[in-house]
């Protein structure tokens, strides 16, 4: 009797251990399609923004290799329009966002360089294609008061950080596929928290975003904003 | 056969190799490529080095109990259990290994185990085995990011407070400190989250070992952990503050190479540590 349960036992670890190893994804979902190369598939110039060849950005070795380490690419820029707002665009780009590399969200990056971060809220912003689910974070570091606003894609969908982004990511998983990641973030200084300020700027990313996927023609707009559904013209 | 009454009669026990022969080759499978992996990836980080040393004490427990370890036939609540615990465990464990969630993948372990024992050798021998069991906890890779933030921010808040009650000129915003003309970034590692972690599973090894029998002691010591490692941090943040302060930030840099180095063995210190504070 002993010996049949053992036996038994067996039989199901070892099927579960063959099942664990077929299930394993291997299709990355970007094999086949060309390779993306963020600085020219994001456009330099549109409406009234255009690059400031500013990149006096914070750039911190221990954090940069970090940042090496997870993404395959990344992009920074600063904006400008003709009013003079200013704003940053970092894109971060992986082929494989598995669990053991991830996507970094600014409230570690962020945290980890010494800032304050404060309340993290979401939010949607509707452009001409889709409308996208973002994140409006705040980074305070001394006289450095930076509202930020972000999203994710993970593969053709765009997800809210945390739970969601796993859930697609399990579901691109179990269906054996690898999906890629994207983190696609602005943000700008502003000179107080004052509620006004902090509106102010994000009223401003959001018609940065709009602009951006406007200008972006539709075959290129799934590299932001995964699938799009194109107009029937 | 029965393996109990032969247990009673013979006190040199004939270990019957072959019935547990499938459970081994099973686990095996399963855990070997588990193993393998993280050995490669979550063990090779800072916050985790301390997996491999929680892995040999697991073993050590474990093997310490190994009298309990009797083949008996199991009852039927113990079937049920056993074959419940199992199956939930195996398909955790298929989740996890290939969807890559170290959770899920490593944490498996628990209910299979438990699973295998309550098959194998009844309830009893869970019992004995729970300690070993729950210590498998400690080396998954927890989500701790929610509270290392807060625990920056009081460690530096503390340390502050009492460098500036010594008249030091130290000043802080968020978890920058600045003292001086040197600026200090209270780092993750400053942190001590995975501190706190390795501390809190030798603080209840110790206690397992030692097996006081106050309950009252051991619930009082197990809580204590927390508390004794933040002020750890504490003094560990203020002893580098100050050495920037007094000579330098090269030498502090210097200093920190050499943290790093024992922070690698840091277990064997806190260990040592522990015996002397108790």
């Amino acid at each position: 009797m002993k010996m049949k349960i053992g036996y038994v036992v067996l039989m199901l670890m070892i099927t579960a251990s063959v099942m664990a190893a077929n299930l394993r994804p291997q299709h990355k979902i970007t094999e086949g399609q060309p390779k993306l190369m963020l600085e020219q598939a994001i456009p330099q110039q549109f409406n009234d923004w255009r690059v400031l060849d500013l990149t006096a950005q914070l750039v911190n070795p221990e954090v940069k290799a970090a940042v090496d380490k997870v993404y395959a690419q990344t992009l920074s820029r600063t904006y400008t329009n003709a009013k003079g707002d200013v704003i940053m665009l970092s894109i971060a780009y992986g082929e494989d966002q598995s669990d053991s590399v991830g996507v970094h969200l600014p409230e570690g990056c962020y945290g980890g360089q010494g800032f304050n971060i404060g309340r993290v809220v979401r939010d949607k912003i509707a452009t001409e294609s889709l409308t996208i689910p973002v994140t409006k974070v705040i980074a305070t570091k001394t006289n450095r008061i930076e509202p930020i606003t972000y999203w994710l894609r993970t593969g053709e969908r765009l997800t809210y950080p945390g739970w969601d982004t796993k859930m697609s990511r399990l579901q691109y998983g179990l269906t054996g596929h690898v999906p890629d990641g994207m983190l696609v973030r602005i943000s700008s200084l502003t000179s107080t928290t004052e509620p006004d300020d902090i509106e102010h700027a994000y009223a401003i990313h959001a018609r940065f975003i709009q602009d951006l996927i406007s200008a972006t023609p539709y075959t290129k707009r799934h590299t932001l904003i995964g699938q799009v559904i194109r107009p029937l013209s | 056969m029965s393996v109990a009454t032969m247990h009673s009669d013979s006190p040199q026990r004939n270990i019957d190799w072959l019935s547990w022969l499938p459970y081994l080759i099973g686990l095996a499978g399963l855990y070997i490529p588990s193993y393998y992996a993280i050995s490669q990836t979550l063990w090779r980080e800072v916050d985790q080095a301390h997996g491999p040393i929680v892995l040999m004490v697991i073993i050590f427990l474990a093997w310490q109990k190994r009298e309990h370890l009797v083949l008996t036939k199991p009852s039927q609540l113990e079937t049920f259990a056993g074959w419940t615990c199992l199956l939930f465990g195996l398909a955790c464990y298929v989740l996890g290994r290939s969807q890559d969630i170290l959770m899920l993948d490593i944490g498996s372990q628990i209910p299979v185990l438990m699973g295998v024992l309550l098959l194998s050798c009844g309830r009893k021998a869970l019992k004995a085995m729970w300690f070993p069991l729950f210590f498998i906890i400690f080396m998954l890779p927890l989500p701790l990011a929610s509270i290392t933030m807060p625990m920056k921010m009081a460690v530096s808040y503390v340390t502050e407070t009492i460098l500036f009650w010594f008249d030091y000129p130290i000043a802080r915003s968020g978890v920058v400190l600045q003292i001086g003309q040197y600026q200090l970034l209270v780092a993750d590692a400053c942190a001590g989250m995975h501190t706190l972690i390795s501390l809190e599973a030798l603080g209840l090894l110790y206690l397992n070992l030692v097996k006081h029998d106050s309950l009252v002691r051991n619930i009082t010591l197990g809580i204590l952990i927390i508390p004794i490692s933040f002020t750890a941090n504490v003094v560990r943040v203020m002893a580098l503050t100050l050495i920037t302060y007094y000579l330098g930030k090269v030498l502090c840099m210097a200093l920190l190479v050499c943290f790093y180095l024992l922070s690698r063995s840091c277990l064997l210190w806190q260990w040592i540590l522990r015996f002397n504070s108790l």
